[in-house]
Parts: structure tokens; C-alpha cells; sequence
């Protein structure tokens, strides 16, 4: 006796699908070669509230900027251009 | 060897502005000892600080930009560093990398060869580029990109001419077929309404009620036929009017020998005899 084939069953517990904008380094876009440690400004949206440098794994950044980077925002923390760590009240 | 470096200064906001460019000059003319060129001042002012500097909230900013030896940079480091007036400095050397052309310029300029728009989504143009048959050198690219427009532009004249020439053609084409076709028939009616006028006005409308039968009969029919009929129609026609005028030119002659006899032979001789010469002319 041949069984037919019992229809895939759907899994109880489907996996979770999250869609997202694919990422890009916003640096390669607007084509820049070198960046710069005085514009902090732009620095500001690589870093969260507390002053840390946020990873290129959710900034999308590519490896040759996210180098450059981190350094840029070393170079304004010493110059008081980009804060170190959030001030704290008192 | 001359470098890029670019000085940085936070001078103390409680400083005069007199005392603060006597500092920024002191350095440039260090610069221009050591056979260095200042490129760029910029001189920001007082600024708020990110974090209280020796307790200070404000800071003077200058930033300079040379091009110069290192020599003179660790010179200038060592003068900055005994100034009690300048809160912090810092050097930076912009590398030649940063100047000439790089790896990432070069990936820049290749997807703006194959992109459209100057500045469009660089991965989505990577993402083509990779699924695309991968292109020969690039000199063979921008050769390919250049005769297109050349071919354009030496093409149009040459399709022009062509299209001129063909479009002669075309129109010769047309009017022959349309001689044969369509203008055939205003002919027919040209030659029909000359017919008319050397025709004798009696014999003018039964004729012409033949002819309207007879084309009512061609319209109906196809064009093949419509034209073979047509021609027959001219050589009937034409066999027509020569009947035509034949038929014009005996019967006048007729009609006016025997007047001509009678009147003369009435007057000379007697009436029998002249009704036979009569009827003996007639026959000859």
C-alpha cells in the first residue's frame, strides 16, 4: 500500500519574518574619500545617547569608513567636538 | 619630504582675541621657516564645548592646514605643548592615500560608468554589476559607450539618405499603382467627357447611359478585372468614336451628293430620269 504524499504540513510555530531596509554605507554613497573629525555633526548619528560608537553591523557601514570613523569620532571626542559619555544630572 | 597635517587648537576663551592670533601667527611663521605653505586657516571663534575643559565651557577654535616637513610639525608640537594658553591640540597627517586614486575611487568610477544617474543607490548598482555578464577591460567599455553615439550621429545622415531614397522609391511605387488603380478612372472620364464633345449631340445620351451602366458594373467587379475591363472599355470606346465618325462623315455625304444631283439634274433634265440617276448614285 502506497501512502500519497501527505501535504507539508505548516509549522505550529512559523518562523518570524522581519523585513528591513537593506543597509548602506551612507559614506560610499555620497562618494566621500576621507572623513572628517570636525564635522560632528555627521559623527553624531554613529553614536548612541550614551556616546558609544555604534557597530557597523546596524549602522551598515562599510569596513574601509567604519574604520575611519571610529577614529574620526576618537579624534573629536579629544578635540570636545563629540561628547565621551552622557553627562549625568547633579 | 612635504606631508599634509592638519593643526588643530582650543585656545582659553579667557585669552584676549589679540593674544589668541599672536599664538595662531607664532605657529605659521614657524611653517613658513621650515619651508612649509599654509593652505588653509579656519578660525571657528568661541564655541561651546562638548564637556567642561579645565572647567571652561567655551573654547577659541583654529584649525590650520600645511603642507610642510615633519620636522617642522614636532617643533611646532613641542612650542604647543609649553603654551599654557592652549587647552588642547592635536596633529593629524592626511595620508597621500586620501589624494591619489584608491581602491574604493577606482569601484567609484567604474559604477558610474555603468550607472545612469551620476549619484544613484551604490549597492543596488554593485548588485547589478555583479549579476551582469562581467565586462571586458574598461577601455573596451568606453569604446563601446563612444561609437554609439558616434554611430549616431554618422548614421542619421547616411539612414537619411537612405530613407530619402527609399521613400522615392516608395512614392514612385505608389504612383504607378495608383495610375493604375485610381487615377485610371478620372482618365476614363476625361477621355469620356472629350468623347462628348465631338460627339453628335443625339447620339451623346444614349452613349452616356452606357457608360454609367457600364461603370456601375466595373465598381461593382475587382480591381483586376476593373482594370481589364477598362481597357477594353478604351479600345470599344476609341472602335467606338471611329465608328462614330464614320457614321457622321457617310450618311452627311449622302445627304448632301444627292441634293446636290437633284437640284442640278431637276433643273436640267426630266423628273423619271433623274430619280433614276438618283437611285444609281446612291448605290455607287
Amino acid at each position: 500500500m502506497q501512502r500519497p504524499n501527505k501535504p507539508s504540513r505548516p509549522s505550529r510555530f512559523p518562523k518570524k519574518q522581519y523585513f528591513s531596509k537593506k543597509k548602506y554605507c551612507s559614506f560610499c554613497k555620497d562618494r566621500i574619500r576621507l572623513i572628517d573629525y570636525k564635522k560632528s555633526s555627521d559623527l553624531e548619528n554613529y553614536i548612541l545617547e550614551t556616546g558609544k560608537i555604534l557597530p557597523a553591523r546596524v549602522t551598515g557601514t562599510c569596513a574601509y569608513h567604519q574604520k575611519q570613523l571610529s577614529k574620526a569620532i576618537k579624534q573629536a571626542r579629544h578635540m570636545a567636538l563629540v561628547k565621551f559619555i552622557e553627562s549625568r544630572r547633579g | 619630504m612635504k606631508r599634509e597635517y592638519e593643526i588643530g587648537l582650543i585656545i582659553n576663551p579667557e585669552t584676549a582675541d589679540e593674544e589668541a592670533e599672536k599664538i595662531k601667527t607664532s605657529i605659521t611663521d614657524i611653517l613658513k621657516k621650515g619651508k612649509g605653505t599654509i593652505e588653509n586657516i579656519d578660525e571657528w571663534g568661541r564655541k561651546a564645548l562638548a564637556y567642561p575643559i579645565e572647567k571652561h565651557k567655551e573654547g577659541i577654535y583654529v584649525f590650520i592646514k600645511t603642507m610642510s616637513p615633519g620636522d617642522v610639525i614636532a617643533a611646532v608640537e613641542r612650542r604647543l605643548k609649553l603654551n599654557e594658553k592652549v587647552m588642547r591640540f592635536i596633529v593629524i597627517r592626511i595620508d597621500d592615500k586620501f589624494r591619489k586614486t584608491n581602491k574604493l575611487v577606482k569601484k567609484w568610477e567604474k559604477i558610474e560608468k555603468f550607472s545612469k544617474k551620476p549619484g544613484g543607490d551604490s549597492d543596488r548598482e554593485r548588485h547589478s554589476e555583479r549579476h551582469t555578464p562581467r565586462p571586458k577591460p574598461v577601455t573596451d567599455n568606453t569604446e563601446v559607450k563612444t561609437p554609439v553615439t558616434d554611430t549616431k550621429v554618422k548614421e542619421t545622415p547616411v539612414e537619411k539618405k537612405v530613407e530619402v531614397k527609399v521613400e522615392e522609391k516608395i512614392e514612385k511605387k505608389i504612383e504607378k499603382e495608383v495610375v493604375e488603380k485610381t487615377v485610371k478612372k478620372p482618365d476614363v472620364k476625361e477621355e469620356l467627357i472629350e468623347e462628348k464633345k465631338v460627339e453628335p449631340k443625339k447620339e451623346k445620351e444614349s452613349e452616356v447611359e452606357k457608360e454609367t451602366e457600364k461603370k456601375v458594373v466595373t465598381k461593382k467587379t475587382e480591381k483586376k478585372v476593373v482594370t481589364k475591363e477598362k481597357k477594353v472599355e478604351k479600345e470599344t470606346v476609341e472602335e467606338k468614336t471611329d465608328v462614330v465618325e464614320t457614321a457622321k462623315e457617310k450618311p452627311v455625304k449622302t445627304k448632301k451628293v444627292p441634293a446636290k444631283k437633284t437640284t442640278k439634274k431637276a433643273v436640267d433634265k426630266t423628273e423619271a430620269k433623274t430619280e433614276e440617276e438618283v437611285e444609281n448614285a446612291e448605290t455607287k
